[in-house]
């Protein structure tokens, strides 16, 4: 009986911990949500969470944008941004990573180093350089930026997890299939991929989440408004020669968020799994 | 087995297609004349200035004007980066101190050289405004603006303050203690760095010496170290007696005094800022009534120190491959009646004497903006845009300021930092 007693203790004791640090670590949000219905006095002067009224006007209001352009374009344009990128990511990493972890070539040593010494690189530095081959090859202000590095494996991290990830998946694999009469691409298609997929997903999930939030190289490539993201459309409003009316920032804020909420929550079972089976940290 | 054949073809041919796609979208193109013109600003700002490109393309059916616009927070550095990769827009606002530095570097296009009627301008403030001493065109003043102060005067009348008559800088200090002995909450001033660092130090120093801090012709400080310990000693002296709020608890709010809880209260006096800013702090909190305040004067001064300038420049950059076409739409911009209607006072009180009737004519003119401007307009400054203005300068000067107003450094040792590290960019810019 006082086991049983005991037992119960422990479990309320660990639910009301885990609540507390779940409350405390979604406060930021929950914040965000309720200051979506209140006023900048309320915002900047009140310590309350909850707002005096709720009413959907700011969600109106934040959606309008700026003149012709309303958070449907921005919202279109972050979509066509980052599915392709995802996509172009997810298959253009694991055609490289399989090169690097199946085949033997002349010079794949110093490559592969190469691969590695631009990971350790931090992004402001190559930036300069991509931003100028990216002028001259005239598609600045444009999604093509994005495209190209994605269609070339330019993110040597998800390669660099892709081809660890392979390296763990016994050869003996491709050789039978080779016995059986499979080319080095069908191997690939056929034997490999179903058992890539959780680094597959996990990469794409990667991608996504970080290049829906991209501020930076979205901000250094793209120059019209209404090629905007919604990460540079949520900045478009915040001058300082005006009254910010911050609950449209906050509650445009709520909605850029739903996506990559929702798609962690499906996704949830792949994105653990390959992290698990990819031995990332992170 | 032929269904996966299919998919690695459909694969390998969006690789291909997306790369093709991506050289094609630059060769294909028309006889239309696109130009990129950016700015910054809030959204009443942007919605004039698109109508106004929409009035313009009408008219000029073979011309696009491609619209970049965007809050001010970090559009002079995505500029440099544009100047340095040789890829900015044809047309551009530029933040007035950045003009001189734009003019060295030599990405203005000469607008004398181009078809532009400047006959709507008053000749003096065209001069004072975009020449950098060239007898040339290479900026055009947007608007007519400079320093204010604006007070609640609701506030200022319970205390028994009036800023509305002429004062000098020490009565800021008893006027300071007299809030803070009325109610401790309660500041004379709400002042943040990067406007108050130009109120406090720029034009302290225009009016000890009657010229800008650094003499662009000699590339020397006219200012001595004992002169800046004078002026750091008193902006100890704002804080120290709590004629300004403490500045740790301004930092969080930067520039935008307007979401201060204590201003959105009404427990400042007045707002140290811009005749720009007027209206901003004025709709954050609506409640007091608001007036133009004067500027506080040195007793021996050489120059009143403030003076008239405008709030930014429009430019054309000068590699752009349409001047003429750029040209002509400022010509529109600044010269037809259309515009000047659809703009009305979003870049300030506008800078031909044709704008400002049809805006006021129009009842667009917001009365506190134009009693800003109006009380500026009575100093006899003038402007200190050149190297003083220059970003670097600009910098050392601000966290001079901010050290300061914490008290992290003494007013001596401030001044002479201050002395060294103007003298060190002197050197390396001679």
């Amino acid at each position: 009986m006082r086991k049983r007693h005991g037992k119960t203790f422990k479990v309320v004791l660990s639910y009301i911990v885990l609540i507390l640090l779940g409350v405390f670590m979604c406060y930021p949000l929950l914040w965000m949500f309720f200051a979506s219905f209140k006023t900048n006095a309320e915002i900047f002067s009140g310590i309350n969470l909850l707002p005096e009224s709720f009413g959907p006007e700011a969600f109106y209001d934040g959606w309008k944008g700026t003149a012709d352009n309303t958070f449907t374009r921005f919202f279109t344009n972050t979509f066509v941004l980052v599915i392709p990128v995802t996509l172009f990511t997810v298959v253009s990493s694991t055609l490289v990573a399989y090169g690097f972890a199946r085949f033997e070539f002349r010079g794949k040593k110093i490559f592969f180093l190469i691969l590695l010494s631009t990971l350790m690189l931090p992004n402001a530095i190559l930036i300069i350089p991509r931003y100028t081959i990216f002028r001259d090859l005239g598609v600045l202000d444009s999604y093509y930026p994005f495209y190209l590095m994605s269609v070339f494996a330019c993110y040597p991290f998800f390669t660099y997890m892709l081809v660890q990830f392979t390296r763990g998946l016994p050869r003996e694999l491709d050789e039978s299939a080779c016995m059986d009469g499979c080319g080095t691409f069908r191997t690939l298609i056929s034997i490999l991929l179903p058992l890539l997929k959780p680094a597959m997903f996990s990469a794409g999930l990667f991608q996504f989440l970080w290049t829906y939030n991209d501020y930076f190289n979205s901000l250094i490539y793209i120059n019209s408004v209404k090629k905007f993201t919604i990460s540079l459309a949520l900045r478009l409003t915040l001058d300082s020669e005006t009254v910010i009316t911050w609950k449209n920032v906050m509650a445009m804020s709520c909605l850029a968020v739903l996506p990559v909420v929702i798609l962690f929550f499906l996704c949830q079972k792949y994105f653990v799994e390959g992290i698990a089976t990819t031995g990332l940290k992170g | 087995m032929k269904n996966r054949k299919v998919l690695s073809l459909a694969l390998c041919t969006i690789l291909v297609l997306s790369l093709l796609t991506g050289s094609m979208a630059t060769a294909l193109g028309d006889d239309t004349v696109t130009l990129r013109f950016s700015w910054w600003g809030t959204d009443a700002r942007h919605e004039a200035t698109l109508a106004v490109i929409e009035a313009f393309e009408k008219q000029n059916p073979s011309i696009k004007i491609e619209a970049e616009y965007g809050a001010q927070d970090g559009y002079n550095a995505k500029k440099t980066t544009e100047f340095a990769s040789k890829s900015a827009p044809d047309v551009f606002q530029i933040e007035t101190g950045a003009g001189p530095e734009y003019y060295r570097n030599g990405v203005l296009y000469n607008l004398s050289e181009l078809p532009i009627n400047f006959d709507k301008f008053d000749a003096g403030f065209l001069q004072r405004n975009g020449q950098f001493g060239t007898g040339s065109q290479y900026c055009i003043p947007t608007g007519v603006a400079g320093s204010a102060l604006v007070v609640n005067k609701t506030l200022a009348d319970k205390i028994g303050i009036d800023m509305t008559q002429q004062f000098d800088f020490d009565q800021l200090l008893e006027w300071g203690k007299q809030v803070q002995a009325y109610d401790p909450e309660c500041y004379l001033l709400s002042a943040n760095t990067s406007y108050a660092m130009p109120f406090f130090v720029r034009c302290y120093a225009r009016q000890l010496n009657g010229v800008p801090i650094i003499n662009d012709a000699e590339m020397v400080l006219n200012m001595t170290q004992e002169q800046f310990e004078q002026c750091f000693a008193f902006i100890d002296q704002l804080y120290k007696t709590g004629t300004c709020a403490p500045a740790a608890y301004k930092e969080p709010f930067g520039d935008q005094d307007n979401n201060d809880p204590k201003w959105i209260e009404g427990k400042y006096v007045a707002h140290v800022g811009y005749t720009s800013s007027a209206t901003v702090v004025e709709a954050a909190n609506p409640n007091v009534e608001y007036v133009a305040g004067c500027l506080p004067l040195l007793p021996d001064r050489k120059s009143d120190g403030w003076y008239n300038d405008c709030p930014q420049f429009m430019g054309i950059y000068a590699e752009t491959k349409h001047p003429q076409e750029a040209a002509k739409f400022l010509d529109f911009f600044f010269n037809s009646e259309e515009a000047a209607l659809l703009l009305g006072t979003v870049r300030s009180v506008p800078p031909t004497a044709m704008a400002q009737k049809i805006v006021t004519d129009a009842g667009k003119l917001n009365q506190l903006t134009a009693d800003c401007v109006a009380r500026s307009l009575t100093y006899n400054g003038t402007t200190d845009n050149g190297y003083t203005t220059n970003s670097e300068v600009q910098a050392i000067l601000n966290d001079a300021y901010a050290a300061v107003s914490f008290g992290t450094k003494t007013p001596a040792d401030a001044a002479r930092e201050v002395v060294e590290l103007i003298n060190d960019f002197l050197a390396r810019n001679k």
